[in-house]
């Protein structure tokens, strides 16, 4: 050690630093800093596509009857706890700020994105609950449980123009889950299971003492919740508990959990409570306004069961799984062109982390960075140059060509797609390559599947303006090239049903595209003629089932958008970077592998 | 070619994501700026509060680190900002100017020694906040002119005049108290 170190520790010392390294309260504080679950936030009633993260939801928030012991406060630990349950037993009103933050963590394209909510609660055990739920500092949602009316309310869209009212019964389940979402009990569950003291630290300038509980079983209310627990443990899971160690009441209260398989981590914060709040009835009691569009929600309904019922659904199904849309090629090895440079870029600069916060940031990010890159016919030429040059593209066959695309168009997201200002070359290339494979094969529809995708991977269909307008900006490109494209795909369908061919899943695709970019360029007549084509070809075809025949004979009929084809298996926040393409975009592999075909889903338990 | 620094490799880890790394930084710096903060928030009890951020901005935007070398000044730069705010992020003291300070610079500096660092201690809380902030940057990081001044927002010259007339300070302190030679 020299002397200046010596100094310098001597000074630390005499401020009575220890200069040799820091408490261990200290680096468990930072290292939830580092942890991509420090990013975090609450909204009120998601509606959750996974049981088991409407599990963690349920007991996030919640209530019960305190299990007291007769303890006093010493500094020892169980009985600051037990002293903390008395306590709150107490109160039967609270209000509080809740907050759910989900957020991707650091990813290896170097971007990070995140949403955040944040909700006022108000809740008296008498009469119900009222929040009001902020998205982006604005007010996006107000939500009103009477228990004496046994009514929920939902306003939506507060502020905007077409503002809608949700009307439902609370049924005895509701009741239930009402008392669940009780923060004294998520307290009362985190202290009843196998914790551990997390020591003192200060939040908003209270001294607090917690715990922390990573035992995921917290979550299940009953029997069945833990057997569904069991078949889907989560991949990470912590329930953090902090109290102001003066008065003993909680201030912070965080469950935060990774679901198995999933890219994102969600985490709900309670914090800034008031207890014993005096709350009046009115207040959860709301007069509709008059101006409001009501909905009331069929407590009979039921999602579509699309498991099949038919010898032509399931066949239907069995191909669907053995020939995936834009799979027509995965049989074949893809060459590496990681080595591979293009207009002059160096793919490899180091770029910064970048963190985008809502999903509206994050598409005004893509549409900004896409903005910036030079257009594809400025490029082409030099780009087609480059091309021959490296890869001797005039001596590949279509295959090559095409395997060559995807392999670039992989590489293109691996470089951070539309939020990276270095990989528009690679997928302005996978293009390049699709077009010259599609003029040596017009009729192959496959390769046009892929020049659809190449072209989608980096033009969206209407541009993001941050604050979100009411009408946004359309993407020409879409009714106009991509409209085409499928429209050839059509053309080559109807001879091939004269020819006795049986469509299949990829040309119900297809169609459904081109159905949804007919009514964006108004041309309902060819929407109706392709529904109807579709219909007529359903019962041989298999895609008899609800969620596909009712709404293709709508488009028959009328102006209607046609049936939603795939849809994605991933959490929000990852999926808004893909957003804004058609049904039929599949994205980055890793994004690929969540879609689901819609009549696959009874196969994901949906 | 040059071995890299273990500072920057550090850094560079952090870089890439290394939480380990992160750690290492953060056991190796947190004592130094808890130092540092405390002695431009003299008697505040936002120390924790304002580590805590400064490390969050660390976190954040260490990425955005061109130069792995200009960590230790990137990093009193934040601390810094952090205790005074953004919009005194320039030089919250007044300041003589630097001309008229120029010319003392090349007068010999005191030399202190390590055995001094007790009373040091005690002496800095004597002196302006202003020579209290650079001469503690100074015992805590062998930094350059350049670097102090990057991290003050000052021009080096007055770097050096404010650190000539600190050092100084501190002497004639030090003597007053203690008798020093």
């Amino acid at each position: 050690m020299d002397c200046h170190d010596t100094m310098r520790d001597r000074l630390l010392h005499a401020d009575g630093i220890d200069p040799g390294g820091v408490s261990g309260v200290e680096i468990a504080r930072f290292r939830r800093l580092v942890s991509p679950a420090e990013h975090t936030h609450i909204s009120g009633r998601r509606h959750w596509r996974r049981s088991l993260a409407k599990l963690a939801v349920a007991a996030a928030m919640v209530v019960t009857t305190a299990r007291a012991k007769t303890f006093l406060w010493t500094g020892s630990s169980a009985l600051v706890w037990a002293a903390v349950l008395r306590k709150v037993k107490d109160f039967d009103t609270c209000v509080y700020r809740s907050r759910e933050i989900t957020t991707t963590g650091p990813r290896p394209d170097g971007f990070e994105f995140v949403t955040e909510t944040e909700t006022k609660e108000h809740r008296s055990e008498i009469y119900g609950s009222f929040s009001e739920t902020y998205e982006n500092g604005k007010l996006i949602r107000r939500h009103y449980t009477s228990l004496r009316r046994r009514q929920h309310l939902s306003f939506f869209r507060e502020g905007r123009p077409q503002r809608l009212c949700l009307r439902s019964p609370v049924s005895d389940d509701g009741i239930r889950e009402f008392h669940t979402h009780d923060p004294r009990r998520t307290v009362a569950k985190i202290l009843a299971g196998k914790y551990v003291e997390l020591g003192t630290d200060v939040i908003e300038g209270k001294a607090v003492r917690g715990v922390e509980l990573r035992d995921p079983s917290f979550l299940a209310e009953d029997e069945k919740q833990r057997k569904a627990l069991e078949a889907e443990f989560p991949d990470d899971f912590a329930a953090r508990f902090w109290i102001d160690i003066q008065t003993q009441l909680p201030v912070w209260i965080e469950v935060s959990i990774v679901l198995k398989g999933s890219s994102v981590r969600t985490t709900h914060i309670q914090d800034r409570f008031e207890w014993g709040v005096p709350l009046e009835e009115d207040l959860f009691e709301p007069e509709i306004p008059a101006d409001l569009e009501v909905h009331d929600h069929d407590p009979a309904y039921k999602p579509p069961d699309t498991s099949p019922k038919t010898p032509a659904e399931e066949a239907f199904a069995q191909q669907t799984l053995a020939e995936p849309f834009l799979g027509d090629f995965d049989h074949l090895p893809l060459p590496d062109v990681c080595g591979l440079s293009l207009l002059g870029l160096d793919p490899n600069v180091p770029r910064s982390p970048v963190r985008l916060l809502g999903e509206t940031k994050i598409k005004v990010a893509v549409d900004e960075c896409v903005a910036r890159w030079p257009r594809y016919e400025q490029v082409k030429d030099q780009l087609q140059q480059g091309l021959q040059a490296s890869l001797d593209i005039n001596a590949l066959d279509v295959n090559g060509l095409v395997t060559t695309g995807i392999a670039l168009r992989n590489r293109f997201w691996e470089l951070g797609g539309c939020l990276s200002d270095s990989a528009y070359p690679y997928i302005y290339a996978a293009r390049l390559l699709d077009e010259i494979a599609h003029q040596r094969e017009p009729e192959n529809e496959a390769i046009l599947d892929q020049l659809v995708e190449s072209i989608m991977s980096y033009e969206v269909f209407c541009y993001e303006e941050d604050p979100e307008p009411e009408e946004r900006k359309r993407n020409p490109l879409y009714t106009g090239l991509l409209a085409d494209l499928r429209g050839e795909q059509y053309g080559l369908l109807k001879t091939k049903v004269s020819q006795s061919h049986v469509p299949t899943w990829k040309d119900f695709v297809r169609c459904c595209d081109l159905i949804t970019l007919c009514h964006w360029r108004q041309d309902d007549a060819l929407a109706s003629e392709v529904a109807r084509l579709l219909v007529e070809q359903a019962p041989k075809a298999g895609w008899t089932c609800d969620c596909y025949l009712a709404r293709l004979q709508r488009c028959a009929d009328e102006a209607a958008r046609p049936p939603v084809t795939f849809v994605p298996a991933l959490d929000g926040v990852a999926c808004a970077p893909y957003e804004r393409r058609l049904r039929s975009f599949q994205g980055p592999p890793e994004y690929r592998h969540k879609l689901v075909p819609v009549h696959l889903r009874h196969l994901r338990g949906w | 070619m040059s071995a890299e620094d273990p500072l920057q490799a550090l850094v560079r880890r952090c870089q890439g994501g290394d939480a380990a790394a992160f750690e290492e930084l953060f056991r190796r710096f947190q004592p130094r700026l808890r130092y540092y903060v405390r002695r431009l928030d003299a008697g505040g009890d936002h120390t924790d509060d304002t580590l805590q951020e400064v490390w969050a901005k660390v976190v954040r935007g260490i990425g955005s680190l061109r130069d792995q070398r200009a960590f230790v000044a990137w990093l009193y730069t934040i601390a810094r900002n952090e205790v005074y705010g953004k919009a005194k992020a320039k030089d919250p003291f007044v300041e003589l100017t630097e001309e008229h300070l120029e010319a003392l610079t090349d007068d010999p500096e005191p030399v202190f020694r390590e055995e001094d660092a007790a009373r040091i201690h005690q002496a800095l809380e004597t002196l302006s906040p202003a020579q209290r902030e650079i001469l503690t940057l100074c015992f805590l990081e062998e930094l350059s002119h350049q670097e102090i001044a990057a991290i003050l927002g000052l021009p080096t010259g007055t770097v050096k005049s404010r650190l000539h007339y600190a050092k100084q300070a501190l002497r004639q302190e030090l003597e007053r108290d203690y008798g020093l030679p």
